[in-house]
C-alpha cells in the first residue's frame, strides 16, 4: 500500500482528534492540547502582551473547548475553532484585566504644519516593507513594534489586519462602538508605520 | 484638501469606501502632493507587513507548549463538571 502523503496524514491525524474530541477523550484532547497549544499560546501572546496572562488566557480557552466540545462541527476544522476560542479567551482576558498604562504615541505619529501639510518629508523606505520582512530580523522589529502598541490599538489593528475580521465583528468582540473601531484602527496602523520606519531605512 | 485630512481618509480610502466627492479629492491632492504618496504607500505596506510576520509559519507559533501548562489545562479539565 502506498504510503499517505505528510498533507493527508495531518489532516487524518486531524479527523482523529476530532472524533475524540466530541466523544470527550481525555487521551485526545491532551493530544489536542500538545499539537494546537503553542499556536494559541502565541495568538493570545499577541494579544495580551504579556506571559502570565497569555498562560492564562490558553487555559481558558482549552477548558471552554472542552466544555464546548458537543458544539464542535463535525465538517469544521479543530485548529481554526481553537483559534477563535482562544482570541474571545484572550479579549474576555483583556476586558478584565487593570488597564495599564499607556506610553505617549505623538513621536511616531506623523505631525502637520498650521496650514495642514506634512511637517516634515519622509524618507522613502529602501525596500517595500513586505519584502523587508521576509528577513528574520526585521519581522522580529515588527512584531516587537505591534507589542509596543497600546492594548486597546494592538487590539483593534490584530482584529481587523491579522484576523481579518469585519468592523462590526470587531466591535462586538470588544464591546465598543464601530466607530471606535475604525477610528482605533487608523491610529494603530500610523503608530505602527511610525515604529517600523526606523527599520525600514536600516534595511539593506 | 489638506494632507492632515488627506491623512485621515487613508483608512477609508484603501478599503474604497469613500464617497465619490471627496475620492477625487483625496486623489487630486494625492497627484499633487508627493509626501502624502509616499506616506499612502508606506501605510499600506505596513498594513502588508504586519500581516506577513503574523501569519502562520512566520512566527513563533512553533515554540514547545510548556509542560507545566499542559498538566494545569489537564487538571482543570478533569475536575471540572
Amino acid at each position: 500500500m502506498a504510503e499517505r502523503a505528510p498533507a493527508d496524514a495531518a489532516a487524518a491525524d486531524e479527523q482523529d482528534l476530532a472524533r475524540g474530541l466530541r466523544e470527550g477523550d481525555p487521551t485526545a484532547f491532551e493530544r489536542i492540547v500538545r499539537a494546537y497549544g503553542g499556536r494559541m499560546l502565541a495568538v493570545t501572546r499577541r494579544i495580551l502582551h504579556d506571559e502570565e496572562d497569555a498562560r492564562d488566557a490558553v487555559q481558558d480557552a482549552f477548558i471552554s473547548a472542552f466544555k464546548a466540545r458537543g458544539q464542535f462541527n463535525a465538517d469544521a476544522r479543530v485548529s481554526t475553532w481553537l483559534h477563535r476560542i482562544a482570541v474571545n479567551a484572550a479579549l474576555m482576558k483583556l476586558r478584565t484585566r487593570r488597564r495599564r498604562p499607556e506610553a505617549p504615541l505623538d513621536e511616531v505619529l506623523p505631525s502637520f504644519t498650521e496650514a495642514g501639510r506634512h511637517a516634515s518629508p519622509f524618507v522613502a523606505w529602501d525596500e517595500p516593507a513586505d519584502v523587508a520582512v521576509e528577513r528574520q530580523e526585521t519581522a522580529e522589529a515588527v512584531r516587537e513594534a505591534i507589542a509596543e502598541l497600546p492594548d486597546s490599538l494592538r487590539t483593534v489593528l490584530l482584529m481587523r489586519d491579522i484576523e481579518g475580521r469585519d468592523t462590526e465583528a470587531t466591535a462586538r468582540a470588544m464591546g465598543i462602538t464601530p466607530n471606535a473601531v475604525k477610528m482605533r484602527l487608523h491610529r494603530a496602523r500610523l503608530a505602527l508605520r511610525g515604529l517600523i520606519a526606523p527599520h525600514m531605512r536600516e534595511a539593506r | 484638501m489638506t494632507c492632515r485630512e488627506a491623512t485621515e481618509f487613508l483608512t477609508d480610502y484603501l478599503a474604497r469606501d469613500l464617497p465619490a466627492a471627496v475620492l477625487r479629492e483625496f486623489e487630486a491632492h494625492l497627484a499633487r502632493c508627493p509626501e502624502c504618496r509616499t506616506f499612502l504607500s508606506q501605510y499600506d505596506q505596513t498594513i502588508r507587513a504586519g500581516r506577513r510576520v503574523c501569519a502562520e509559519g512566520h512566527d513563533d507559533v512553533l515554540t514547545d507548549f510548556p509542560e507545566d501548562l499542559l498538566t494545569a489545562i489537564m487538571a482543570a479539565i478533569k475536575a471540572s463538571p
